[in-house]
Parts: C-alpha cells; structure tokens; sequence
C-alpha cells in the first residue's frame, strides 16, 4: 500500500495526514477562508474529501500530505498532488491555516512537492487551479515559476470565472 | 491480513484493484444507499472508493472486500469513524451477499480487535440493510447518538458509552 513519504524541509515537515489533523482542516474548510476552494464546507464533506486525498496515494501513488512545523510540531495545513477523475491533470495545491500565513512557508511547502514530483514522477508538469480572485495563492504560484496557461483544459464543471490555470514545468 | 479465507470466502483489507468491482456498484442503483447511484457521477464513485483506503491509513481499520474462491467480488463490509461520527460504525456494500462476511467481521472486530461495541447506521427507507442488521443478529438503540437525526441506529454488540 503506498502511502505518503515523510518530506523534510528546513523548516516544515510534510508527512502523512493523521487524525488529529481533521478538527483544524475541517473547521478551515467550514470557514470563509474557503471561499476560494469551493465554499464553506459541512465537516462531514470535507472529512470525505481529505480521506479521498489519502486514499489517492494508494489509487494514484500521489496525494495530499499534513504539514507540520519541525521547531514545535504545530499543524499548519495541507498540501497535496491530487487527481480526483474530475481533473485533467494532476494539480498541486495548498491551504494553511490563517496563524502560520505570511512566513513563507506555503512556498517552501508547495516547493517541496515540486520538488518530490519531478524527482518521482516522469511528468514534465503540474498545475495548479486557483480561483482567479485568490490573488495570494497566485502570487504564490507565480513566485514558485508557475504561468498562467490560458488553453489547459479545466477541471470537469469549472469554468474561468472560477478557476484560472497556472502551470509548473520541470525544470531544465 | 487476511481475515478469513475458507473455500466459499476470501476477506482482505480494501485495495487499488477492488475499484473494478466497486465503482460500478456505487454507480448502480443500489449505490444509491451508500450515497452514490446512477446520477452520482464517476467523480464522486472514484471518490468513494478512494475515501475506504484513505480511512484506512487514517485509522489503521477499514474495509474489507469478500471474494469467493472464484474471485467474484461479493461485498464490501468493515468499519468506518470519519471525525465527525459518535462511534465506530460497521457498514456494507452488498454486491450480491453480505451475510457470511458481515459475520466474520464483526466477530474479529470484538475477538480480535478488541473492541467494546459496534454500531450501524441505516436509512430506514433501506429495508434490505436494516432486514439483515436484525438477522446479523443487532437490536435496536434508540438513544445512541447518531450522524443524521433520521438514521437508525443499530448495536451488534457490547452497549453505548
């Protein structure tokens, strides 16, 4: 059964979600911090959502994984490679919770898993879907290398008003 | 870990290639009682299949896939505790019989497991599922808490908390 691998950076540490990781993420989820990611979500959705990201490391060999600060072992988010059948591709993507933003550490997490796919995969690519009001996520993604690809194809039942597309290439 | 294999039944925990079997029962009419059906969309069946394996990482219990010595797939039957749910709650997913192995895993989940109690939650418009509850021998717990204010609820053994 493949699972998420335990990823290192200097200052975070991308591991496997937990249990304890559900209370924090479904209460973001249910807040209006996640207007951006689709509305606020009932617990018991995104519970189902978070388990499908796991799950995806055995279905796919790629998913989401918790992120936690090294220097005190506090969760901080999530970040995953996910491709639910509604995706055309594999999409990289991000949330931290409200206390740890502003420190740079989606960037060192998302590069991290940038990092990890080019190395495990023979992808050339990655996107990530963002609404095009989420002006920090695109600045994150532009600030990881992304660009905006115009003619990707969107996610099943999404259209521009809602999702823009910013894709990674590997680097040469 | 094989639960169980005797010459009618295979039990093994859920795996990557049992979504052969599992997608096209949530896409089927009864996949309408484990909230998928026709109209759930191949999205949201995918999704169903891939929420058992992440539960169980998350949890270490699960699912287990019934096979016949044949391989024909038979049911889907285990445990399942998302955050928001009172207590450890067996389900299944009769593709054609649930019975035998619904039996062997609840026996595993008090014998070997450990476990004090287990619960289902059924819709009560689902005759069929609540039918082999009582067959599997549970009773009724009009008090326990439960997901949804119109499930019923019922305990295979052991009391609530």
């Amino acid at each position: 059964m493949t699972i998420a691998p335990t990823i290192t950076t200097p200052r975070l540490r991308l591991r496997g979600h937990a249990l304890a990781d559900f209370p924090p993420l479904c209460a973001l989820f249910a807040s209006a911090r996640a207007a951006y990611m689709g509305g606020a979500i009932p617990a018991k959705e995104s519970y189902r959502w978070i388990a499908a990201e796991v799950g995806s490391w055995v279905l796919r060999g790629f998913g989401s994984w918790g992120v936690e600060r090294t220097s005190d072992d506090a969760f901080m988010g999530q970040i995953g490679i996910n491709q639910p059948l509604e995706f055309p591709e594999p999409e990289l993507g991000w949330v931290l919770l409200e206390a740890f933003e502003g420190h740079g550490y989606a960037a060192e997490g998302a590069q991290a898993a940038l990092d990890w796919w080019w190395d495990a995969s023979d992808s050339d690519t990655l996107v990530s879907y963002i609404h095009p009001d989420n002006a920090r996520s695109i600045a994150l993604a532009s600030r990881l290398g992304a660009q905006r690809d115009p003619d990707a194809p969107l996610p099943d039942g999404e259209d521009g008003s809602e999702t823009v597309v910013y894709r990674h290439r590997r680097p040469q | 870990m094989t639960v169980r294999a005797t010459d009618r039944l295979t039990l093994r925990p859920i795996a990557a290639t049992d979504m052969d079997d599992l997608m096209p029962f949530h896409l089927s009419d009864r996949g309408h009682w484990r909230g998928a059906g026709p109209d759930a969309g191949a999205g949201w069946a995918w999704r169903l299949c891939a929420i058992p394996l992440g539960h169980k990482q998350i949890h270490g219990f699960g699912n287990f896939i019934g096979r016949t010595a044949a391989g024909e797939a038979v049911t889907s039957v285990g445990a399942f505790c998302p955050a928001n749910w009172p207590e450890r709650e067996q389900g299944w997913s009769t593709l054609t019989d649930t019975t035998e192995a619904a039996n062997t895993v609840i026996n595993h989940d008090r014998d070997e497991l450990g476990w004090d109690t287990l619960v289902s939650y059924i819709d009560p418009a689902n005759a069929r599922s609540f039918a082999l509850a009582e067959h599997l021998g549970a009773t009724r717990d009009t008090t326990a808490p439960r997901p949804d204010a119109g499930d019923l609820v019922y305990r295979h053994f052991g009391a609530a908390a």
